[in-house]
């Protein structure tokens, strides 16, 4: 049955992925739910809890409130934090209870925001769906609410001329708390262009406020993919799908150039430019579908050969691209690993290798959480 | 970037902190939005379950809720032991979910290794709300897989604040499978703890003199020695949240069921010791004038070396958190703060001491949303004695226990006593030793 | 101890079926217990001169659990045990979930042990959409299942989903169909249809009861027919109906 999990994980759901997208940003983060999800998300999906604030917090729902639809309460306490605490705006998140009885938060987000001056909004999440999807839309609204309006595309970086960009799609689910995202950061300044915001890991909400001045978007994770398509239709700014991993990295930033010259969307794991992938038999790497459509990019610059991508989450369609192959269930992804040989995935992926298989490990926080978060290379650089 | 926020406006944060001779009983603070600190130390449904030897533990629910429990069983090195039905939108309204439960974990149960000796099959908030019939399911399942025990567990918080919570449910949950047999005269269980009793525990030295074997899961090295547990013919429970398993499993059984919980009135603690006794009917009784004496002898000794250091507690670390307060006021160490959001119903003598005796003690909330932007650190040195305790003050002296940490007894007092020393003197790594889950557990985390 | 769930489409005249019975048969000696399962919170009223009385669920808001059984059962017209589980308001929360966390509050505060009826009727809102409102049907609950229909279209077809749900759940063990109650509307060959909608649900008709002014008459007046018009020909319907709903259950009265 596909949603029997013997050997595997759970990845990231939508809910904590949502609080990771909005970590760094001042707003106040309530998710609706009775307890847990908030213990499930600062232990196994915040690297930064401990070491950073952020205004997380449940509701505590009781059940007599749901079966009742008290949502005064739900309200009231929400108000009531936020004139406490004045967070630059409120999210609310949605769990599966409150999506079972119908919960109106469309309508509560607009009551609260009326009620306290507070941009607040609802992001649809239910607890089923993955980070991809929680993160995806939380960063969609960033790129709706937050960013500001631009009169007139502002002309290149007066300074240099150099293209300006943003990161989207960052979070510690993908790219943990270690030196990714500064590499990341570091290819941009090596590659000659001037960073407007990493969205959303290390850049303010003034800067994040700033990215539709950008010329090039360039989406680092399925997860920033759908801002990227709000970034464009609001400000017309292109977008380039790609991490810039190791020798693949100068395969972006050519399509970054080309995409402020004329406009297109690209994405670089598929783009013409590439050169043709050779994959061997037996050779697979498992992940999220552009950090791992990006490295097994990488990894045929360097070796001649490359890894087939198994995704086992559910990007946007748009970014789906043969021969990645998309598969969920457990016994499925067992099956098709039958002939695996080498495998680049997380550790817990092992037990559904075949025995004698080589399991190439990078850890991924959004499938192990924190177990082997110190041992997470550096994919930027490739370190594998 | 985001600066740390704690402590960095003015705020009004009374909201959050009060006194013990303001504090309202038994609970001082609002029930609002929550706040979780990264203090993980207290055992969750997942590390209790697996102290049932050869258990294996399936969780019915969204991807979203089996986060946690899953990554619980992968830090604990137990996820071999662990399997998840995920649940999706379109289980919610295809009327099929009992069918999905009942087929899902004869999949689970078809592809282990080895049978289980128990499986714990665990039930969410959404079950209750589609009113899956859950009769039905375990009594297919039973059908089904004549030779395999099911337990019926919940994960289900939305009941908790005002029913059972669902680790109260599995401390009664737990010993469902305990079947009736006739009851040795020299048996005795503890039911429902998650760590051991101290070995010096007068409990336990009484029992041993009396000729009586002590059975408690912590200890038990397997399934056949868990199910010998049928033959106590008493059961002891220490832990508040062990006792409605202890005495449903009491009435069940025909044993004889006697609360004594972890406590820190000396009276209160021989008065068990003595009902203790008479339970198992001991020829003879402690010295308690003696056990006193060495336990004012450890607190003596202790609070010498504390001096008027600053003391912290919480109730993460023991249940009477109240109680350990007062024993500590009572002998002379400075205890400033308690960090609880409610009292138990057992503490209110405790607590009408407190408000009497040191009403300027403070009481801090520890879920309280304003306890995020609470101002963390403590000017000059302090013993912390918990794990939130240590987080709240940043405190590196603490004493890292949770649940009471097995210390029972007058034994217990001087086992605390001797851990405050040892925490005094050397300072520990707050984040590496919080963080980590189910504390006593393996915890395999590399952060 | 028998229990019966009594289902129906809105409006058909189920709580007026209902109370009636229960008034009938507790007249007759019976402790009949009538347990409201619908958010409406309108099934006793009847019984109790138009009066509403509070709700479980109102008591689980507004004290929790403390609060007595006697703040849920009350006494009303001829001695009937009277209880609404209550619900939300339309439009929000959950009542199927909130007829189960009712039942379970009954049965946790010991309603059954205390009173000891010695027959409880659940009246059940019109359409069973979820989980909780198969509740009343249950392993542990009702014996059997009485659906109230007319001829009309919408009441036939409501009696027959319904059925579906019954046959569907036998398996389970949950209640056995008991039969059809008609209660006349005078549509167009109304005997005809729901004769038909028997036997399609292979059950059968075990009551007739003519559509009546002084059904109508006596809801005015907040009461039964059987209390303000006991001589009536619709009262004697009821009785028939009830004598036939407790024979059916294995009853006799006291």
């Amino acid at each position: 049955m596909d949603q029997v999990l013997v050997k595997m994980s759970t990845y990231t759901a939508d809910v904590s992925g949502v609080c990771s997208a909005l970590y760094e940003l001042g707003g106040m983060v309530v998710i609706h739910d009775p307890s847990g999800c908030n213990s499930t998300y600062n232990t196994h999906d915040e690297p930064r809890w401990y070491s950073m604030d952020s205004l997380v917090f449940i509701s505590g729902l009781k059940e007599i409130d749901a079966i009742m639809g008290n949502d005064d309460k739900f309200i009231r306490d929400v108000e009531e934090a936020a004139q406490q605490l004045k967070p630059r705006f409120i999210a609310l998140v949605r769990t599966p209870v409150p999506m079972m009885i119908g919960t109106d938060f469309e309508a509560i987000a607009a009551m609260i925001e009326e009620d306290t001056g507070i941009t607040t909004f609802y992001v649809p999440t239910n607890g089923m769906h993955s980070y991809i999807d929680g993160a995806g839309a939380a960063f969609e609204k960033l790129a709706r609410l937050m960013t500001d309006e631009i009169s007139g595309k502002p002309a290149r970086d007066p300074a240099d001329g150099s293209i300006c960009v943003n990161l989207l799609g960052v979070t510690p689910l993908d790219f943990s708390v270690g030196s990714m995202v500064a590499s990341m950061k570091d290819f941009v300044a090596d590659s000659g262009f001037r960073l407007v915001s990493c969205v959303a890991m290390g850049s303010s909400p003034e800067e994040i406020a700033r990215a539709g001045s950008a010329d090039v978007n360039i989406v680092v994770s399925s997860t920033g993919f759908r801002a990227a398509q709000v970034l464009k239709d609001r400000f017309g700014t292109p977008w380039v799908v790609g991490t810039p991993c190791g020798g693949f990295g100068a395969a972006v930033a050519a399509d970054v150039r080309r995409a402020a010259a004329s406009g297109e969307d690209i994405i670089s794991y598929d783009s013409a430019q590439m050169p043709e992938m050779k994959y061997r038999a037996g050779y697979y790497i498992i992940g999220e579908l552009v950090t791992s459509s990006s490295a097994a990019a990488a990894l045929m610059m360097r070796d001649g050969e490359a890894p087939q991508v198994i995704c086992p989450l559910e990007p946007p369609a748009e970014l789906r691209k043969e021969p990645a192959a998309f598969i969920r269930a457990e016994n499925a992804i067992r099956e098709r690993l039958a002939d695996a040989g080498t495998v680049i995935a997380d550790p817990m992926y092992k037990r559904l290798c075949p025995d004698g298989a080589q399991l190439i490990a990078v850890p991924h926080e959004a499938y192990s959480g924190r177990i082997y978060r110190k041992q997470i290379p550096d994919m930027i650089k490739l370190e594998i | 970037m985001l600066k740390m926020i704690h402590g960095a406006q003015d705020r009004d944060l009374r909201a959050a902190h009060t006194t013990a001779g303001e504090a309202g009983w038994p609970v001082p603070f609002p029930s609002v939005l929550e706040y979780n600190s990264p203090a993980h130390g207290p055992w969750n449904i997942v590390h209790m379950g697996m102290l049932i030897p050869g258990a294996h533990q399936i969780y019915v629910c969204a991807d979203n809720c089996n986060r946690g429990v899953i990554l619980t069983a992968a830090e604990m090195g137990a996820q071999d032991r662990f399997s998840n039905i995920a649940v999706s939108e379109d289980d919610l309204i295809n009327g099929h979910m009992e069918e999905l439960i009942i087929d899902g974990v004869g999949e689970v149960l078809a592809s282990l290794e080895k049978k289980p000796s128990v499986v714990l099959l665990f039930t969410v908030c959404l079950h209750h709300f589609l009113g899956t019939d859950l009769n039905y399911i375990y009594s297919e399942l039973r059908s089904r897989h004549p030779d395999q025990i099911f337990i019926d567990s919940y994960m289900d918080c939305i009941l908790q604040k005002d029913g059972l919570t669902p680790d109260q449910k599995l401390r009664i949950g737990m010993y469902k499978c305990l079947e009736k047999r006739p009851l040795r005269p020299d048996q005795i269980n503890i039911i429902g703890n998650d760590l051991p009793m101290n070995d010096g525990s007068e409990l336990l030295q009484m029992a041993a003199d009396a000729g009586i074997s002590v059975k408690d899961i912590t200890r038990c090295a397997s399934f056949a020695e868990y199910m010998t547990m049928s033959e106590s013919f008493l059961n002891i429970s220490t832990y508040p949240n062990a006792r409605p398993g202890c005495e449903v499993l009491s009435r069940r059984l025909g044993q004889t069921s006697l609360y004594l919980p972890q406590c820190f009135g000396y009276d209160e603690i021989e008065n068990e010791l003595r009902s203790f006794a008479e339970a198992i009917h001991a020829k003879t009784l402690p010295d308690f004038a003696s056990l006193r004496a060495m336990a004012d002898e450890a607190l003596f000794h202790a609070q010498k070396i504390a001096g008027s250091t600053p003391v912290a507690v919480d109730y993460t670390a023991f249940p009477r958190v109240l109680g350990l307060s007062r024993l500590l006021l009572e002998h002379g160490f400075n205890v400033v703060r308690i960090y609880a959001d409610a009292f138990s119903g057992e503490e209110e003598e405790d607590f009408k001491w407190l408000a009497a005796n040191h009403p300027d003690t403070e009481i801090y909330a520890t879920i309280h949303p304003d306890m995020r932007v609470m101002p963390r650190g403590w000017d000059g040195k302090l013993l912390a004695v918990g794990q939130k305790a240590a987080y709240f003050t940043q405190s590196p002296y603490f004493v890292n226990l949770v649940e009471g940490g097995g210390l029972y007894g007058f034994n217990g007092i001087r086992s605390l006593c001797g851990l405050m020393e040892e925490a005094i003197a050397a300072p520990k790594e707050i984040e590496d030793n919080v963080v980590r889950k189910g504390l006593g557990c393996l915890s395999c985390i590399d952060i | 101890m028998k229990q019966i769930a009594v289902y129906g489409k809105g409006g058909i005249g189920k709580s007026t079926t209902v109370s009636n019975i229960s008034a009938i048969l507790s007249m007759k000696g019976l402790k009949v217990m009538q347990i409201g399962c619908d958010p409406k919170a309108d099934s006793t009223s009847l019984l109790l001169d138009g009066a509403r009385i509070p709700t479980v669920l109102d008591l689980v808001r507004e004290r929790r659990n403390d609060f007595e059984l006697s703040d849920m059962v009350y006494e009303g017209y001829a001695g009937v045990l009277c209880v609404e589980a209550g619900g939300p308001t339309p439009g929000l929360g959950c009542a199927g979930r909130g007829i189960i966390a009712a039942l379970d509050k009954l049965k946790e505060k010991g309603a059954m042990e205390v009173y000891k009826p010695d027959l409880i009727i659940y009246d059940v809102l019109g359409d069973v959409v979820c989980g909780g409102f198969s509740m009343p049907m249950r392993g542990g609950y009702a014996d059997q299942v009485f659906i109230v229909t007319s001829g009309e279209n919408m009441a036939v077809h409501a009696a027959a989903n319904i059925a579906l749900a019954v046959e569907n759940f036998q398996k389970r063990g949950y209640a056995k169909l008991g039969g059809l109650i008609l209660n006349r509307r005078n549509v167009r060959m109304e005997e005809e249809k729901v004769a038909e909608l028997a036997e399609d649900i292979h059950t059968r008709i075990v009551g007739t009861l003519d559509r009546s002014d002084t059904v109508t008459d006596a809801e005015l007046l907040g009461k039964t027919a059987v209390e303000a018009y006991p001589d009536s020909e619709i009262a004697q319907q009821y009785r028939t109906l009830a004598g036939t709903v407790a024979q059916m259950c294995g009853l006799e009265s006291a």
